[in-house]
């Protein structure tokens, strides 16, 4: 028991990292129709952001650097693809952040050279919960993760900015009639999804290590959550950063040994995963059955 | 008629000889062009540091000096091939010393006689490289002595653990162990590389109650992270003996989680000890807390052989290859040893060291 409860512990954070990228993608998508793949190179970037800070002595100078990298980055994001919003190319949006979360990663290869740093030096703190352990990061970037979840579900859901987002990108002329300034909405949400990538690059750092792909993966999951749970449903994005990093971890922990799944084949089950979600259900996971006329 | 034949042919056969001889000596004058692949970026790359400056140290040693150009391999497959061509094509180097790691020895191994070209690696240790082309040669001992060693170490305990890094160096290793444990090895784990969290895979092992832990992972970042996730569960560990290979010799491998490394059993290299080896490691620019006392020795022993074997078969016309493997080496680790035909150097042994006071210790 305590060891099904561990691999769910552990599987959670691994989850909730995915999240905070997989709604940093939702958000930009809402408003702008573009994948931005390139916000786990941003959330690397402020990673290495703290780090420099941390070098400068100072906590405080960490977050602030951070915080720049993630506001700088997310402006430049906006400036990037603002044009291929307006000329409606989200396909070649997609392929320029594909080159510029490379090219973020591999300048910072060349900055900080390849090899990895820690943000904590030794040991992490750890926390433990009815015979349960976290990372102390592991419960920061849970807390953080489930606050996140909750307040854009709502914000989406509940509240006239969620529909105003929607609208931005589904129906610019009625937004800019109703004198809505759907730039500084776009821009803002660039920015926005930066400071939410740049928080859990900061965290997954803090959870194991800092190196220039390290948000490699987790965009590829998020980025597949995104589709899996629908990009126009922010529930169903939610329930997939989850479903894909636990349900991988179940078959590789709990399959009979002679299939002999490692860690290895966790990207396996992921895209396995994927496949059969999107065959049967195209528009995500929550989306209801339309019969075409 | 006859005579005035006679003379132009005696007129161009000289020039022939003479143009011949001109030629052949313009090729020994030539200086030796070698070619190395090291890991100068990515996670093995303070190794690869380390072994540019031994390298570049034992050259300027040499009575004739020989021209080194390096390429970084990052210890892969792909960028060693590259690396590889760049030094074969635009370079046109005599010979390769490298790979460095067993994966980018490999990798360029099938492009070895196709480009008539001998590499000689000072450190790849993958048995998977006994039976492969005869212009590929390490003077490292193969996995399987490090294997043999560590398991006749071990045999004793029911209960074994493995968790390996998934490339060819720590597989080659972890299939070894398998041939010789079986079925005491009760969990076998591998994660990809570039791996930063195995705290599932550490559960896993913790589950399965092992006696005796394997860290099989490769030099560099992923070695490190292991450690540090397992010193979150320092109380269960304590119980568990942890053994290991070369990865964890480097004391900056251990400095994050001193108490769980403590009393952990490494197989690698063996000890070199000679007044020979402690004047060239005294001698050396730097330090070589990373790379070590042998795979020093073995690097400049490479690069001692490499250069003298491409000058011998340019005086005795016969080739790079022949040279290296008949007849016995010199140098620091590999005085006196040769290959005998294989592509490992032979008569070389494993060291059991032990981490007694955050220092590996031979035993």
């Amino acid at each position: 028991m305590e060891f099904f409860l561990q691999i769910i512990a552990n599987s959670l954070v691994l989850g909730t990292q995915v999240l905070f990228l997989s709604l940093s993608l939702y958000l930009i998508k809402a408003v702008s129709k573009i994948e931005h793949v390139a916000i786990g190179a941003i959330a690397t970037a402020c990673g290495y952001g703290f780090y420099q800070g941390l070098q400068m002595g100072s906590n405080i100078m960490a977050i602030i650097i951070s915080g720049l990298v993630a506001i700088t980055l997310g402006y430049i994001s906006f400036l990037t693809l603002e044009k291929f919003y307006k000329n409606k190319e989200p396909l070649l949006g997609l392929i320029v952040s594909l080159s510029m979360g490379l090219l973020i990663e591999a300048l910072i290869a060349i900055v900080f050279k390849s090899s990895s740093k820690s943000l904590i030096e030794g040991i992490l703190p750890i926390v433990e919960f009815m015979g349960v352990k976290f990372t102390l990061p592991g419960v920061y970037t849970l807390a953080i993760g489930l606050v996140l979840a909750l307040t854009a579900f709502l914000l989406v859901n509940k509240t006239p900015i969620g529909r105003t987002l929607r609208s931005v990108s589904e129906n610019s002329s009625l937004v800019s009639s109703l004198g809505i300034n759907q730039l500084k909405i776009r821009k803002s949400v660039y920015i926005i999804s930066s400071i939410i990538a740049g928080i859990v690059g900061v965290l997954t750092a803090m959870n194991t290590s800092l190196t220039p792909n390290m948000g490699f993966n987790l965009t590829i999951t998020a980025f597949i959550a995104l589709f899996v749970g629908g990009s126009s449903d922010i529930k169903g994005t939610i329930v997939a950063s989850f479903l894909l990093s636990l349900i991988p971890e179940f078959f590789i922990n709990y399959a009979p040994s002679s299939f002999e799944f490692t860690n290895s084949y966790r990207m396996f089950f992921v895209f396995g995963l994927a496949l059969i979600i999107l065959s049967f259900k195209p528009r995500g996971i929550f989306s209801k059955n339309i019969r075409q006329s | 008629m006859k005579k005035s034949l006679l003379s132009i042919l005696l007129v161009l056969s000289l020039t022939a000889c003479s143009s011949s001889v001109v030629e052949d000596e313009s090729k020994t004058s030539e200086p030796v062009k070698i070619g190395v692949l090291l890991p100068l970026s990515g996670g093995a790359s303070a190794y690869g540091e380390e072994m540019m400056m031994v390298l570049n140290h034992q050259n300027s040693n040499l009575e004739t000096p020989a021209e080194l150009y390096f390429e970084d391999s990052k210890c892969e497959a792909a960028s060693a091939v590259t690396g590889f061509q760049k030094l074969v094509d635009i370079q046109g180097v005599d010979a390769i010393l490298g790979g460095f790691c067993s994966s980018e020895t490999l990798a360029i191994e099938p492009l070895l006689e196709q480009n008539d070209i001998v590499a000689l690696s000072a450190t790849s240790s993958s048995p998977e490289i006994e039976g492969k082309s005869k212009n590929l040669m390490t003077l490292s001992y193969s996995d399987n002595v490090i294997a043999q060693t560590m398991a006749e170490d071990i045999m004793e305990s029911d209960s074994i653990a493995i968790i390996s890094e998934q490339n060819d160096y720590n597989i080659a290793l972890k299939n070894s162990l398998e041939s010789i444990l079986g079925e005491k090895i009760i969990t076998n784990e591998t994660f990809e590389k570039n791996s930063t969290d195995m705290r599932n895979i550490i559960e896993k092992v913790k589950a399965s109650n092992p006696e005796v832990l394997i860290l099989n992972p490769n030099v560099g970042d992923t070695s490190i992270n292991l450690l540090n996730q397992l010193a979150e569960s320092q109380d269960f560990f304590a119980n568990v003996r942890l053994v290991s290979q070369e990865t964890y010799v480097a004391d900056d491998s251990r400095t994050q989680a001193p108490e769980l490394a403590e009393s952990m059993t490494l197989f690698a290299a063996p000890n070199l000890t000679s007044q020979e080896v402690d004047s060239f490691v005294a001698s050396l620019p730097s330090t070589i807390d990373t790379l070590g006392v042998f795979y020093s020795s073995t690097a400049s022993d490479a690069l001692e052989n490499l250069v003298r074997s491409i000058q011998d078969s340019r005086s005795n016309g016969t080739s790079v290859q022949e040279e290296l493997s008949s007849n016995p080496l010199s140098g620091l680790a590999s005085s006196g040893k040769s290959f005998d035909g294989n592509n490992f150097l032979q008569g070389i042994k494993a060291g059991k060291y032990m981490i007694v006071d955050g220092k590996a210790v031979l035993q």
